[in-house]
């Protein structure tokens, strides 16, 4: 499990990610969020035995994590959570899938395929939502949220819970640095103080809050909040580069583009 | 509990987005934000204590693990189901984002894994009736305790349907629900605790944080009983929907690529190969119509695909790196 | 005398029935003043500043703003005219960036963008806060988030200026820093402070709170200067008049 400070770490991490002055960053936030959501769609519906069709949707995470400069190893970091459950949810069919098959030569159970898809799943939704987060700024998400209608009350709660994470985070790590200061090497938080030590975090954050509040008030907020200083345009480039992605992503989800390539340069080569 | 993107198939994940939306549409009508402007910053700072809190390691007394706290049934003792829920579906919503803690498109699934049952379920049917003629710290206990069980049983319950209706597994059904309830009871044990432990200092500290929880926020369409049970219902309807489509598309898979194998077989009539190799098939026949147009590929369609695999990524990296190089020079 | 802007008569305030912060103040102050409010920790300092600023109603006696009572009705009207800095920077800056905390106000009283914009600007000059127009809140030190804070509610441009303990937790540059600020606006400001040494700066008049009541309302050199009473109400001289400082001035 990641600590506290791992946490402030990941979001300071993702935030300075996104403030980059990167083409990629300047891409519409709508067009990145709706190219996410399709591929992570049609990733999804592949079939589950489909291993070397799937493995052609590579391209999209492997050409963005080229083209934002992101580290791959950074985005492996975050196979962390989801990869051990994709694993073990695979697992079994490894041993109640017995369909026996012949792959080069050798006779496989098919579940090792649909093993193999599930993972490669996981993989490739987690990098996307990576290639998403890392090039777009809360901010300009949450205008794309906005234009696609989710409430108001909705992105603006969101935003000040983002606000707020690290603010409440450290105030966390400070009382349980305290703890285990004092503590004599145990770990984790005694049973004893388990109400005590969260609930004065709750009601520090309870007071926090209606600081905020005046804070608002005395800034003319009356139930509205308004944010993101202009209308962000859809330019032609980003109108381009949702058509590219949108095209390649069908391509690859329709055709067996690997093989085929694949194909065609075992004829001209033979 | 969390889902990943690669365990929903979209037809459940569509649906699961739908009916956490039905519910955030409803909570938001109920906050009534125009009477009660407070409730968006205390919503927004109460996520971001959530989100802090479930960081804490609490020591489980003998055992050398650690548990956390459940976040929805708190929230809703503090804010009222329908405030908690809206607040949950934000940290729900930046974990995925930011921690890769769930999916994007499973996001629909886990708000309504966890913060519906959390906020709604536990509330409605345990906090609000046991606090009913006032609040103690006895009552709290049991109150946190029965909420957070009732609601990971609920929870770790539709995680098995989701997961089953998208026809990710060849797990059982029945095998899979034996696993993740027992495993779940365990856990919603000690969040309950955790969660009784907080809530009972908060009692204590401040109770007024307590009482006015819910009604203060101006919800004032409280649930009948009547109402209740519709939600239940509808929550019924939609477990039913998932169950039929868990067990029609269950089969889908192999049986679909056996059928294609046979028309192939058919086709190409290569009967002998069948004979003799028995049940024995192969990749290509799991492969969606990779038939080359009649044509004979020069070397299977496997070695085609992990040439192609290769090229492809050989030109993808090339075109990017090239395209980098333009876009920096251009700087 | 100059044109009265704040005018508290027989105020009386507690959040608890029968527990009275405050008893009985009552207090003028005129455009251009500077005004320090000083007492020991608790003694309600920050109260005194909320009630003005009409974040705790239900008090009895009477405060006006520029001859506006402070009321439900009139709230707005006067939080329009008020900047409020809160003792911690945190809970005042609420968005993500300094450009949209500073906007937040301009924007809420339906600016125009364009003059939104150049609001922000000039309070993010006021203050010498230029380089971090575009920066994230959560990433920014102590005595920048201070700086930061002052600049959203000089967006507003306030009449008046309401300081709760701006000097906490700021390093000597940073504070120096404050000061020139504090100096550079010339509207009515209160300030309130247990930094003696910050009032003495900044105020040319103090008012001194002990027990509910204001035990004296003067200018600020001769209130600060006077060791007896200050120790009376808790309080001790400003570090500058103690003589420790006499050493580092060779």
């Amino acid at each position: 499990m990641r600590g506290i400070d791992g946490a402030i770490y990941e979001i300071h991490g993702m935030d300075a990610l996104a403030a980059r002055k990167q083409w990629m960053n300047e891409v519409h936030p709508l067009v990145k969020l709706l190219l996410t959501l399709g591929y992570i769609v049609s990733v999804v519906s592949f079939s589950r035995y489909d291993v070397i069709g799937l493995t052609g949707m590579a391209v999209y995470p492997l050409a963005g994590f080229l083209l934002a400069e992101l580290s791959l190893r950074e985005g492996c970091r975050r196979l962390r959570v989801v990869l051990p459950i994709v694993c073990l949810m695979g697992l079994p069919d490894l041993f109640l899938d017995r369909q026996p098959v012949l792959f080069l030569g050798l006779q496989v159970n098919a579940g090792l395929f649909s093993m193999l898809t599930l993972v490669e799943k996981g993989i490739f939704a987690v990098f996307a939502s990576y290639l998403l987060i890392a090039t777009t700024s809360l901010d300009k998400l949450c205008y794309a949220l906005r234009l696609l209608h989710v409430p108001k009350v909705l992105v603006t709660q969101f935003m000040l819970t983002y606000r707020y994470i690290t603010v409440l985070l450290e105030e966390a790590e400070r009382m349980t640095q305290a703890y285990a200061l004092r503590a004599n090497g145990q770990k984790g938080i005694r049973f004893k103080v388990w109400g005590s030590l969260t609930g004065l975090l709750l009601l520090r954050g309870m007071d926090r809050a209606e600081n905020v509040y005046e804070a608002m008030l005395l800034r003319g907020y009356e139930g509205d909040y308004g944010y993101l200083r202009e209308k962000l345009p859809f330019r032609f480039g980003d109108i381009l580069y949702f058509l590219f992605w949108a095209a390649l992503i069908t391509a690859f989800s329709i055709w067996p583009l690997l093989p085929l390539v694949g194909d065609l340069i075992g004829r001209i080569w033979i | 509990m969390h889902m990943a993107d690669a365990l929903v198939a979209p037809a459940v994940a569509g649906t699961m987005y739908a009916c956490s939306a039905a519910a955030a549409a409803y909570s938001i009508k109920q906050v009534r934000l125009e009477t009660d402007a407070k409730k968006i910053p205390v919503m927004g700072v109460m996520g971001a204590f959530v989100f802090a809190a479930q960081m804490i390691n609490f020591a489980i007394p003998g055992t050398g693990s650690s548990g956390h706290l459940c976040g929805g049934m708190m929230l809703s003792a503090l804010l009222g189901p329908c405030g908690g829920f809206l607040t949950m579906v934000g940290v729900l919503l930046i974990q995925c984002l930011f921690f890769a803690d769930g999916g994007l498109l499973a996001l629909g699934c886990n708000i309504w894994n966890m913060a519906f049952y959390g906020c709604f379920a536990a509330n409605l049917l345990v906090w609000k009736p046991i606090m009913r003629k006032g609040i103690s710290r006895g009552k709290i206990i049991t109150a946190s305790l029965a909420g957070c069980i009732l609601a990971l049983q609920l929870g770790a319950f539709s995680v098995v349907l989701e997961t089953s209706a998208s026809g990710i597994t060849e797990l059982p059904f029945a095998a899979f629900a034996m696993v993740m309830q027992p495993i779940h009871l365990a856990i919603g044990l000690v969040e309950g605790l955790i969660t009784a432990a907080v809530l009972a200092f908060v009692y204590e500290a401040r109770p007024e944080l307590l009482a006015r929880g819910g009604e203060r926020a101006g919800e004032k369409g409280r649930f009948t009983f009547p109402g209740t049970l519709a939600v239940l219902g509808a929550a019924a309807l939609v477990t039913g929907g998932l169950f039929s489509l868990a067990a029609s598309s269950a089969p889908d898979g192999l049986e679909w690529a056996i059928e294609k194998v046979t028309g192939f077989t058919e086709l190409e009539g290569t009967g002998e190969w069948e004979q003799s190799a028995g049940a024995i098939q192969e990749l290509t026949a799991f492969l969606p119509d990779y038939g080359f147009q009649g044509t004979q590929s020069p070397w299977g369609t496997v070695v085609s695909g992990i040439v192609g695999a290769l090229a492809v990524t050989v030109l993808c990296v090339g075109v990017c790196l090239l395209f980098r190089f333009f876009k920096r020079r251009k700087r | 005398m100059s044109h009265i802007r704040i005018d508290v008569e027989g105020l009386t305030f507690g959040y608890e029935k029968g527990k009275e912060i405050l008893s009985g103040i009552s207090f003028h102050a005129a455009e251009s003043e500077s005004v320090g409010i000083i007492g020991e920790n608790g003694v309600g300092k920050s109260t005194l500043l909320k009630l003005l600023a009409g974040l705790c109603p239900e008090y009895t006696g009477s405060v006006r703003i520029e001859d506006i009572p402070v009321e439900k009705s009139t709230l707005s009207r006067i939080r329009s005219r008020i900047g409020y800095v809160f003792q911690d920077a945190d809970s005042q800056l609420f968005m993500n960036t300094v450009y949209e905390d500073v906007a937040f106000a301009p924007r809420n009283y339906g600016l125009p963008e364009k003059e939104v914009e150049r609001r922000v600007e000039q309070a993010l000059k006021m203050t010498g806060a230029e380089h971090l127009k575009e920066k994230q809140i959560y990433r920014m030190s102590g005595g920048e988030k201070k700086l930061v804070s002052i600049a959203s509610v000089l967006s507003m441009t306030p009449d008046i200026l309401l300081l709760d303990e701006p000097s906490g937790a700021l390093d000597p540059k940073n504070r120096r820093n404050l000061i020139r600020i504090l100096n550079g606006f010339d509207h009515l400001k209160l300030i309130a402070s247990h930094d003696l040494d910050l009032i003495l700066e900044t105020c040319e008049r103090a008012v001194l709170l002990h027990g509910g009541r204001i035990v004296k309302d003067g200018p600020a050199e001769e209130l600060l200067t006077d060791g007896k009473l200050l120790e009376e109400c808790g309080l001790e001289l400003p570090l500058c008049l103690q003589g420790r400082r006499t050493y580092k001035m060779h």
